[in-house]
């Protein structure tokens, strides 16, 4: 076992009359399997790019769209982060990023990338909730 | 024009050989632009005594009949976090009824909001749901920064 410490911090001084600034800290214990940070690069085929598989536990998934495709130069197209093939949950544009708790749905919960377009390089990386 | 930025890092001191510190940063921007999102849902709390799924954010709409709607290809991004102090529970976080995973005690999540699965009739394109584990009594801190929803009129169909 060891142990994960995520922060969020968000911070605007002007979408609201008030100041937004808060921040939160989670204490994870985390165990394996575990993806330390790693690259790579999703196409327009969903199933060619499975960075998750089915699996019964929680994992906790680091997401984030570089802005550069499989060449290295800059994309402005946007990567859907799907459970299966049609099933998006959420979409990244260039330079976006998530955290998110994957998993334990009896066991069907994967994850898979799709480039609207193109190709485009991702990182990610996760961890299993001990 | 808003400026909202979103930090994450991530830290360990055990979790292999060398400390491990991750971190990244990102202005919220409305889609396809580099103007920032100007709405908000606000930092909000609430106590959950229930296990019943419910809805803590309105949906996106698709187009539809309704003039006003169409907010399926904008910009949208949540924070949840469970805030029970008790290790063994947990919400369930469902997206159009499909389960993404679990926030257990003090775990949070930060995403962005948009999908084309379309689940639900009345042109309902996208709907979070939160299912607390216990009806004892749990609070759920929640937050949405967005340029743009729809919040349901009185008859729940939206329908022009």
């Amino acid at each position: 076992m060891a142990t994960l410490t995520p922060t969020l911090t968000l911070v605007s001084t002007d979408a609201t009359s008030n100041e937004v600034n808060f921040s939160v800290t989670d204490t994870l214990t985390v165990t394996d399997p575990q993806i330390g940070l790693s690259k790579v690069a999703a196409t327009t085929v969903g199933n060619e790019t499975i960075i998750l598989a089915s699996h019964s536990s929680i994992r906790y998934l680091y997401l984030k769209h570089t802005g550069k495709d499989a060449s290295d130069s800059d994309v402005t197209s946007t990567l859907e982060v799907e459970i299966e093939n049609g099933k998006s949950f959420a979409e990244l544009g260039a330079g976006e990023f998530l955290f998110v708790p994957i998993g334990q749905n009896s066991g069907s919960v994967a994850v898979q990338l799709e480039a609207s377009a193109g190709t485009i390089v991702a990182e990610y990386a996760y961890w299993t909730k001990g | 024009m808003a400026t909202t930025t979103a930090a994450l890092t991530i830290s360990s001191s055990d979790l292999v050989g060398d400390a491990l510190s991750l971190s990244t940063s990102k202005e919220l921007h409305k889609a396809d632009t580099t103007i920032g999102v100007d709405q908000t849902t606000g930092y909000a709390k609430v106590y959950l005594t229930s296990v019943q799924p419910i809805d803590i954010f309105p949906v996106i709409q698709e187009n539809g009949s309704d003039p006003a709607g169409g907010f399926e290809d904008k910009t949208h991004w949540i924070y949840v976090c469970n805030k029970s102090e008790t290790p063994t529970e947990f919400v369930t976080i469902t997206i159009s009824s499909q389960v993404i995973g679990k926030l257990y005690a003090g775990d949070w999540m930060w995403m962005p909001w948009s999908q084309s699965l379309d689940t639900h009739a009345g042109n309902l394109h996208a709907d979070i749901e939160l299912t607390p584990s216990v009806a004892t009594g749990m609070f759920v801190d929640f937050a949405m920064f967005h340029e743009g929803i729809q919040y349901p009129d009185v008859d729940g169909d939206n329908a022009a």
